[in-house]
């Protein structure tokens, strides 16, 4: 099984070094904070540095995690929906469905590991650039400069690796469980649908509760941010878990006026995405995480500003923290949306060699796709926004006493500009390389 | 409940009896279908499009639970075994030869050999595996990969891998559907002379002349199985099928069942 893993790696290149981006990201990621918060814990540093250099790293890497667990997870699983032949013809043959799981486990075990090495290095290179950029800014003194040691950001990439090969094996359970046969019936996959919605209900309340007890605090209190922050993460995470429910009800509110465009792309994309919702599924769920998240955090920054002006010390603090949140959330987001996308235009060889040979045009199979990104970015832009918007009000009566200052229209535009550019761009470019190059075998 | 079980029988299925509920009228793929697979046999299963046959070897070979009936297989009820215990079968009692042969392009042709005897958490026995792999014409490719070999040497590739576990019952399903003439008649002389040492096979096959090769045809219409043709030759096969497509198409016309 392991040789027959390591080989499948070799084979399946484009899907492993999706895999291997994602998790390099997120070691380079977690190990500087790992190396940011083992410089607050050095005897070297000052008291005073202490409590940002341990809180910060805290705080922030253990939402790195959670985040890279969910895009492993994804990762694999549009690395596996390529993959169905294969896997239906090991579980003919008789491999179980946990021998499956445990093969892309493996898979993704060494693929990890390969990539936490440079992973690791970068990571100290990160955090001596965090360290050294808040002692500029005088949040901290840095009088003890950056003392990372070995431990902490080695440990740091472990855990990526141990969370990747789990996500993999957690990520792999719907394609190792299909029947050798067949696609799942209907009622199947709603059962297999109803831990997934319960999990992301239980999210969105969590959220909004933790975003509703800013209404208790103080105006100038730094735990209204410290609630109002995870609360839009976690309504972004729900929000995005429901990926499958919003582009159901999206393709059956928006498919009259995809018709109605009249193109052929437009019609035809309007079809797959009835047919497959789950090829788009993934650039929905990142995009809405990406939304939801950015646009939160970017609003209660935007709020801040509006209610303290120009904010003192610790308003300095938080807004650094919000930024440095929204861009390492945002750079991970794309990258993994990039990723994704590439990996499920890829896929649809097959069908754009078919539509080539009976005479589709490069430009009609790349309206096809973009159609489809720009229904699930639609999907993605509305769904986080709301649920940003939901997660910030009790943020905006706190600070400014309007529920309409929720609602903060710059950085919300910004949001889904960066969105929408990143997904059609990376449809277009990829769409367009593989339809030219698809032809009928 | 106590099974008497007869030895020389390798497969039974009794009131077998399967329904796909696709929301409008229900469709009847099989009507309580039973079948005896003699031990050592070669059955051939042919029937026009819809006729169930597809479902009647994913039914008997476990990998489709039928809405009703049994299935035996040696002492094994198929019917009622879990998801693991079906997987364990396919590796050690069951064989499958497909028509898109379901190669792993990674592996080497022994590699790909060995895979279900390795996926039972056995180390296989080398010079048994190159004994196969020569029974089957293969013996100078075992370190060659899938893609680097014609359809008929693939095919072979997956017989070979079938019999590994030296199966109650060997599944074919089209296994010359995308085959060239030559390459296919090598494929059915080796299975014939696979059932001639005592091999059980069922294949399904919409081809009169592969038939020809197999012990008995079973016909099958519209979920029941409607006629046997012992010791086929192509061209009655042919007629068979001529007549039932026939009848087929005249219930269609009067909208009556067979």
């Amino acid at each position: 099984m392991i040789r027959l893993a390591l080989l499948s790696i070799a084979r399946h290149r484009a899907g492993a070094a999706a895999t291997a981006l994602v998790t390099l990201v997120g070691v380079v990621l977690l190990s500087g904070m790992a190396g940011v918060m083992a410089t607050g814990l050095a005897a070297s540093t000052p008291g005073d540095d202490r409590a940002f250099l341990v809180q910060f790293p805290a705080i922030l890497g253990s939402w790195i995690l959670g985040i890279v667990a969910f895009a492993v997870i994804s990762t694999v699983g549009v690395a596996l929906g390529g993959r169905t032949d294969e896997i239906r013809g090991l579980r003919l043959i008789g491999a179980t469905p946990g021998q499956v799981r445990r093969m892309v486990a493996i898979e993704t075990l060494v693929i990890a590991t390969t990539a936490a090495v440079p992973g690791v290095l970068l990571g100290y290179a990160l955090g001596a650039v965090i360290v050294t950029t808040t002692a500029t800014t005088g949040v901290i003194s840095g009088a003890g400069g950056f003392v990372p040691g070995v431990l902490a950001p080695v440990l740091a990439g472990l855990i990526v690796i141990a969370a990747a090969t789990i996500g993999a094996f957690v990520g792999s359970r719907e394609a190792a469980n299909r029947s050798p046969i067949g696609e799942p019936t209907a009622k199947r996959r709603s059962q297999a649908a109803r831990p997934r919605r319960i999990l992301a209900g239980a999210l969105i309340l969590i959220g909004l509760a933790s975003s509703a007890t800013a209404l208790v605090m103080e105006p100038d209190s730094v735990y209204a941010t410290a609630a109002t922050g995870p609360g839009c993460v976690l309504v972004a995470v729900g929000a995005a878990l429901l990926a499958t429910e919003m582009l159901t009800l999206a393709e059956r509110t928006l498919l009259v006026a995809l018709h109605r465009l009249g193109g052929v792309g437009a019609r035809l994309a309007a079809t797959n995405i009835r047919i497959a919702p789950e090829r788009i599924r993934p650039a929905v769920t990142f995009l809405t995480l990406f939304v939801g998240v950015a646009a939160g955090t970017l609003s209660m920054q935007s709020i801040e500003n509006q209610a303290a002006g120009s904010g003192d010390g610790i308003g300095q603090l938080m807004a650094a923290i919000n930024y440095l949140v929204v861009l390492l959330i945002a750079a991970f987001m794309s990258i993994a949306l990039i990723n994704n996308l590439i990996a499920s235009i890829k896929q649809r060889r097959g069908e754009l060699a078919v539509m080539s040979s009976i005479g589709a045009t490069t430009g009609q199979s790349t309206r096809m796709l973009v159609c489809e990104t720009a229904m699930a970015t639609i999907v993605a832009v509305v769904v986080g926004l709301v649920g940003s918007i939901a997660a910030v009000i009790p943020f905006a009566i706190l600070k400014t006493g309007t529920v309409a200052d929720a609602v903060q229209g710059l950085p919300l535009i910004a949001v889904v500009i960066a969105a929408s550019g990143i997904a059609l761009l990376t449809t277009v470019i990829t769409g367009k390389q593989t339809a030219r190059t698809a032809r009928a075998v | 409940m106590t099974i008497t079980i007869d030895k020389t029988v390798a497969l039974s299925t009794t009131a077998l009896s399967c329904t796909y509920d696709t929301g409008g009228t229900p469709i009847h793929a099989l009507r309580s279908v039973d079948l005896t697979i003699r031990r050592g046999s070669f059955t051939a299963i042919m029937g026009p499009s819809g006729s169930g046959k597809t479902t009647l070897m994913h039914c008997a070979a476990g990998l489709q639970k039928p809405t009703s009936g049994s299935v035996h297989l040696g002492d094994s009820e198929v019917t009622a075994l879990d998801e693991k215990s079906l997987a364990r079968l396919r590796r050690v009692a069951i064989g499958f030869v497909f028509q898109s042969f379901n190669l792993l392009p990674a592996l080497t042709v022994i590699e790909n050999v060995e895979l279900p005897v390795r996926l039972e958490g056995i180390r296989p026995d080398r010079a048994a595996t190159e004994r196969l792999l020569a029974r089957v014409g293969l013996g100078e490719r075992t370190s060659h990969r899938p893609p680097q070999l014609s359809g008929g040497q693939q095919q072979r590739v997956a017989i070979a891998r079938a019999l590994i576990a030296e199966p109650a019952v060997v599944f074919a399903d089209e296994p010359t559907g995308a085959l060239d003439l030559r390459s296919a008649r090598e494929v059915l002389t080796l299975l014939r002379e696979l059932a001639d040492a005592g091999q059980t096979i069922i294949m399904v096959t919409h081809d009169p002349a592969a038939a020809a090769y197999s012990d008995e045809v079973l016909f099958l219409a519209d979920g029941r199985i409607v006629d046997r043709l012992p010791d086929p030759t192509s061209r009655d096969v042919a007629v068979r099928m001529s007549a039932l497509l026939d009848q087929a198409e005249r219930a269609n016309a009067t909208g009556v069942a067979l």
